[in-house]
């Protein structure tokens, strides 16, 4: 990189390379913009980065679990389903990125090219209409400044290139979107789907909806990606390109049109703030290795760092015309942040299909979607849960004894019954008593630690216990037996589905963000990420950040080319 | 595979030593690999011969073939609390002397019926004393790293890294691996 200040400009700059990063600058580069994506952490090159991709199991020193120490350095991190042995490498220490919890909170977070997109649970279910009616429907947070509609083409244009499995199954709560063939239930489960169909109405049970290649298109062919092979080891990044991440799909793709700059080892320190222009010119990073201290500038700029660290940049963002951070004459940046209630489950037994298995893996299973106050208010606590659904048989395993007689028991587990089991994945209600905040102590980069102030609260418990009772019926009419339900009591953040402190609204007074994602006060930095969230709904929230980036990246285009930024 | 096994018992009893588990399983790990647990090459040799009474090869390779007492004893020394490790160790030389002390002989120099023998007591073991948390521990993760071994998980179970098709509704195989 040259010192001259010509060399440091862009034509766009995209903080962050995660799912949401990803897509804006496949989008900015797609129309022509040279474009700068900074990434705070290393980079990972897709196939040559993935070092446990093709690791078998009994290559993994500890069958995959992590030494004791690490695991008691890093009581967050490790309770995160998706760490381990196999995937250390992409999860972030707790003692390398402090942060301060006012309420326990679980941050789990990918510092590297591509983020959290190689982690992630790959679940793509759009919202609907419902979803960006709650707000306004129900008197919480703001009304969200767009409706489905206005998303409903991003979502299309986001699912052909990502990929998406799925079966059309036509309900208004959960569109139909561009699919892939969807991957099977299995037998217990398509028997519970039809057993929920005849005893509960506007119930339902389908096939999730998943960012799998189950039978790419020419355009994932043309990404270098082929079929999803349901090995079900995506978290360590996958050989076959099968499911959506950054660095299999949107950054290569984006390098190819020679119009991107990637730059990782660089943490963005604040956005600067033209007094005079009115506009933002440019970002500060650190460089994480050398420490040194780089502008870039660019006439736009996307922030999409992941929704915590989007708020942190912002809020310290400070200038003499936003002394409390970019775009925050409101007071309401950090605040009104929210997250998916995932603490309980229901288990249970089926006594049925004892002649049947299953054979192989596959990288879903059933998604049962929002049934509560879909059309109207009808319970005791506002909004609701969709939930997930799986059956398996299950297998005995005797290890009573020793000697031949154990080894003919263990290599020969005795069939079990088939073991059933859901999930929440709750609404939560954005409050202004949930916010993040600047602590006074820097990290070794110089940026202040984030402050984390979030909690459930008595809607939440109600949605819970109402989870449970309608769990339970609904596998009570199964003939589900040894029903058994569990609160984890986890604390926020192991949903790893944080949202908000930048929310979109329609006035400047009592939100951050426009329709566009543009900040109300500084129209030239958008925020795509999970950031921008007005509200939370129930889906996992991934594929709607895809559609906003690229949505947003195209007006941002669009409106260079007209001069407005 | 009998013939192969009842050599390498044979072995771990002349030898009694550290190089039996490793030079039959081509690790290279030593006992200075489980620095936590500070093993003797007798007492690695115990574990070695008790793991293999627990899980002894047969028509399939057995704890010593597969390494399992060595991820046992990875696992005691790497994801185990200081407390277990302690009771471990206590167990395996309140073990050890209790074998010289009915036995006269340490537990690698008994014959193959007296072993068992043996092996049959511990599994009787009150699962709170030193002697059955040694035993349970050591049976406990051995049995999880013969699982997920390459001659049992790999070779015996077909371990698949790429699976292809979902079967939601597959036939149930009456497969028979013998022991």
């Amino acid at each position: 990189m040259g010192d001259s200040i010509k060399d440091r400009t862009y034509e766009a700059i995209v903080i962050g390379s995660g799912i949401s990063g990803g897509w804006t600058a496949k989008e900015l580069t797609g129309r022509g913009l040279r474009t700068l994506v900074l990434e705070r952490g290393r980079d990972v090159r897709h196939l040559k980065d993935y070092p446990t991709t093709n690791t078998l199991p009994w290559e993994l020193p500890h069958g995959g679990q992590m030494p004791l120490d690490i695991a008691k350095a890093n009581p967050v991190v490790s309770k995160c389903y998706a760490y381990g042995e196999a995937t250390d490498h992409f999860f972030v220490k707790d003692k390398e990125h402090p942060y301060v919890q006012e309420k326990p909170f679980d941050w789990i977070r990918g510092y590297q090219v591509g983020g959290k997109s190689l982690l992630w649970a790959r679940q793509t279910q759009r919202w609907s209409e419902y979803d960006f009616d709650g707000p306004a429907r129900d008197g919480f947070a703001v009304d969200w400044p767009i409706r489905y509609k206005d998303l409903a083409p991003w979502y299309s244009h986001a699912e052909k290139f990502a990929g998406i499995a799925g079966d059309k199954d036509g309900l208004a709560a959960l569109p139909d979107g561009e699919f892939l063939p969807g991957f099977p239930l299995n037998v217990v489960e398509k028997y519970f789907k039809e057993s929920v169909k005849k005893n509960f109405k506007n119930r339902h049970v389908i096939s999730g909806r998943c960012a799998h290649l189950s039978e790419p298109a020419p355009i994932h062919l043309e990404q270098g990606r082929a079929q999803c092979q349901n090995r079900t080891l995506c978290e360590r990044g996958c050989p076959f390109g099968g499911y959506f991440s950054s660095n299999a799909s949107t950054i290569p793709w984006a390098a190819k049109t020679g119009k991107l700059t990637l730059r990782p080892q660089s943490v963005v320190h604040s956005i600067i703030y033209d007094e005079a222009k009115g506009k933002a010119t440019g970002v500060r990073v650190i460089d994480t290795l050398s420490k040194e201290e780089i502008e870039y500038y660019a006439p736009v700029i996307f922030v999409n760092a992941a929704a915590l660290n989007t708020n942190l940049i912002l809020l310290n963002s400070t200038s003499n015309r936003f002394p409390s951070g970019l775009g925050n004459d409101s007071g309401l940046l950090g605040k009104f942040v929210a997250f998916h209630i995932y603490r309980g489950r229901v288990s249970a037994e089926y006594d049925g299909f004892k002649d049947l298995t299953t054979d192989g893996r596959r990288p879903t299973s059933g998604y049962i979607p929002r049934f509560r106050n879909v059309e109207k208010q009808e319970t005791d606590f506002l909004r609701g849960y969709a939930a997930g659904f799986g059956a398996y048989r299950s297998r005995v395993q005797n290890t009573d004894g020793f000697g031949m007689e154990l080894k003919q028991n263990i290599l020969n587990p005795a069939l079990g019954p088939w073991k059933v089991g859901s999930h929440i994945m709750g609404e939560t209600i954005p409050k202004e008593t949930n916010f993040v905040s600047l602590d006074s102590k820097k990290d070794e980069w110089g940026m202040p630690l984030l402050r984390i102030s979030m909690d459930y609260d008595g809607n939440d418990e109600k949605m819970i216990a109402d989870y449970f009772e309608q769990m339970t019926e609904m596998f009570t009419k199964a003939g589900f037996t040894n029903i058994e339900t569990h609160d984890s009591k986890q604390a926020p953040g192991l949903d790893i589905h944080e949202m908000g402190g930048v929310r979109m609204g329609r006035d400047p007074k009592t939100s951050l963000l426009n329709g566009w994602n543009q900040l109300h006060l500084c129209k030239n930095v958008y925020v795509t990420d999970g950031a921008c969230m007005t509200s939370t709904s129930t889906q996992n929230p991934s594929l709607t950040y895809m559609a906003f980036s690229a949505r947003s990246a195209n007006h941002a285009v669009d409106e260079l080319k007209k001069g407005n930024l | 595979m009998q013939r192969r096994s009842a050599l390498k018992r044979l072995l771990v009893v002349v030898g009694g030593v550290m190089v039996i588990p490793a030079c039959l399983n081509n690790k290279s790990e030593k006992v200075s690999a489980y620095p936590k647990l500070a093993l003797t090459t007798d007492d690695e040799a115990t574990i070695a011969a008790v793991a293999e009474t627990i899980l002894p090869a047969g028509k399939s390779p057995g704890a010593i073939d597969t390494g399992a007492h060595l991820f046992a004893l990875r696992m005691i020394n790497d994801c185990s609390e200081t407390e277990v490790q302690k009771s471990f160790l206590q167990g395996l030389k309140e073990f050890n002397a209790a074998c010289e002390k009915e036995h006269g002989q340490a537990f690698v120099r008994c014959t193959l019926p007296k072993q068992q023998q043996i092996v049959a007591l511990l599994e009787k073991a009150d699962p709170k004393t030193n002697t059955g948390i040694f035993y349970k521990t050591l049976k406990q993760y051995s049995i999880r790293g013969y699982l997920n071994s390459k001659p049992v998980l790999g070779t015996i179970l077909e371990y698949k890294l790429v699976p292809g098709k979902y079967n939601g509704s597959a036939p149930i195989l009456n497969i028979i691996h013998p022991a």
